[in-house]
């Protein structure tokens, strides 16, 4: 016990001097029954051995319910990419196709200061929309749309005098770009104009790849009346 | 996994071993400490609640090898472990018994003084309860500075703290340990099996 002699505080009361001393005797103390051989070996090897057994169940758990999970997954992704813009039309609840439909649009020198171009389509009647620098407004539009669209399409075709829907033909591969767009179009009383928009399409059929250029017909609000219109 | 210690190989090597998966080696390096594990968990519980205790030390231990820094001893590394196995287990038990400590308490005795009291070996079991009953911070390196003979310094590179924030927290325990033993009675402790008053024990 030298080392605790070595160790001592010089400032130990008489009282603290009293316990050390019972601390120095109690560290005599000695267990009346030996441990049991092997005991704390056995111990690990069975806590090495559950870790391992948990390991295997949760393998096979995967193995069983991946090839069910993977089907699922397969049959949603082929529901959605079959479903085509003529199968929504059938929808009841898809916005109808009685508006004007655009004719021409403008070139880069005719819609100056835009944020940036993100598409442009090569098939008559074009369309060019660009990012509005939407981020924002994009995620809440997003939520938006993801509830029942037919609530949106049951909105009246003019809620007010003053907002109106018009229906823009845009290749298929902006609608799943973007919902929420600067628009660039002519109208078929060939007026042309830049205008925020809210692509009325509902969530399935934002799915047109990049180099699909099929016009697909969609009515478009403008996103400040939109905004007001579809706020709870 | 299969084990390759072979031939006395050293704590280092063990721990190497088993750090990189195998759980044997850790086995031999348990049982090789396996004196130190006992001595501490069979000085708070008896029976199969001391093999608890063992057991649950090592497996902690297992757990946490990877945050072993080989610059303090290994011994005391596991020795804190156990330690702070059997604290854990004297709460549990102590919530067992909170209600017979009224009783205990209305028969207690006269008290006596702690050296006096460090006689016995029951007495000495009853020391190193009541320092298993320390907060952490002091009951570390109390256990380990006084019963498993390890150095300051050595606690110190264990703890990652300074030798004075050491030796100040050991003379804190000292403290709280005298009072509470001033209030030990010789009898009440081999019934309740603290023989600390009700007062020390909500401290805890």
């Amino acid at each position: 016990m030298s080392h605790l002699i070595a160790d001592r505080s010089s400032s130990l009361s008489e009282d603290d001097n009293a316990v050390e001393r019972a601390l120095i005797r109690a560290s005599q103390w000695q267990p009346d029954v030996p441990i049991a051989d092997g005991l704390l070996a056995r111990a690990v090897a069975a806590r090495c051995g559950r870790r391992a057994a948990q390991g295997r169940r949760a393998s096979m758990v995967v193995l069983r319910w991946a090839p069910v999970a993977l089907t699922v997954v397969a049959v949603a992704y082929l529901a959605l990419r079959c479903r085509t813009p003529e199968a929504a039309d059938g929808n009841p609840g898809v916005a109808s196709n009685h508006g004007v439909r655009v004719a021409q649009v403008a070139d880069d020198a005719q819609a100056p200061g835009l944020p940036g171009r993100m598409a442009e389509a090569t098939e008559a009647p074009p369309v060019r929309v660009t990012s509005a620098g939407a981020d924002d407004t994009r995620q809440q539009h997003r939520r938006r749309i993801a509830r029942p669209w037919r609530r949106t399409a049951s909105l009246p075709a003019a809620p007010r005098p003053e907002v109106a829907w018009q229906t823009y033909s845009v290749p298929r591969y902006v609608t799943g770009v973007s919902t929420v767009a600067w628009v660039g179009a002519t109208d078929a009383n060939g007026e042309y104009d830049v205008i925020p928009a809210v692509l009325d399409v509902p969530l399935a059929e934002c799915a047109g790849e990049r180099d699909d250029q099929h016009p697909v017909e969609l009515d478009v609000m403008p996103v400040r009346h939109a905004m007001e219109e579809y706020d709870d | 996994m299969v084990t390759t210690c072979l031939n006395e190989p050293t704590d280092d090597a063990l721990i190497e071993s088993a750090r990189q998966g195998d759980s044997g080696c850790f086995g031999i390096l348990c049982e090789r400490h396996r004196a130190r594990i006992w001595r501490i968990a069979a000085s708070v519980a008896d029976g199969a609640d001391a093999d608890d205790i063992a057991q649950d030390a090592v497996i902690r231990a297992y757990e946490a090898l990877s945050r072993y820094r080989a610059d303090a001893p290994f011994g005391a590394w596991l020795s804190r472990i156990t330690v702070n196995a059997a604290h854990d287990h004297r709460r549990s038990a102590w919530k067992r018994r909170v209600r017979s400590l009224a009783d205990v308490r209305e028969g207690a005795g006269p008290s006596l003084d702690a050296e006096e009291l460090a006689m016995g070996r029951h007495t000495q079991r009853q020391i190193r309860r009541a320092v298993a009953d320390l907060p952490e911070r002091e009951r570390v390196p109390i256990w380990l500075h006084y019963f498993d003979g390890f150095t300051v310094a050595e606690i110190a590179r264990l703890s990652g703290e300074p030798e004075a924030t050491l030796r100040s927290r050991v003379r804190s325990g000292l403290r709280r340990l005298g009072k509470s033993l001033s209030g030990w009675d010789g009898t009440s402790e081999v019934r309740d099996g603290g023989g600390l008053r009700e007062a020390d024990r909500c401290r805890i």
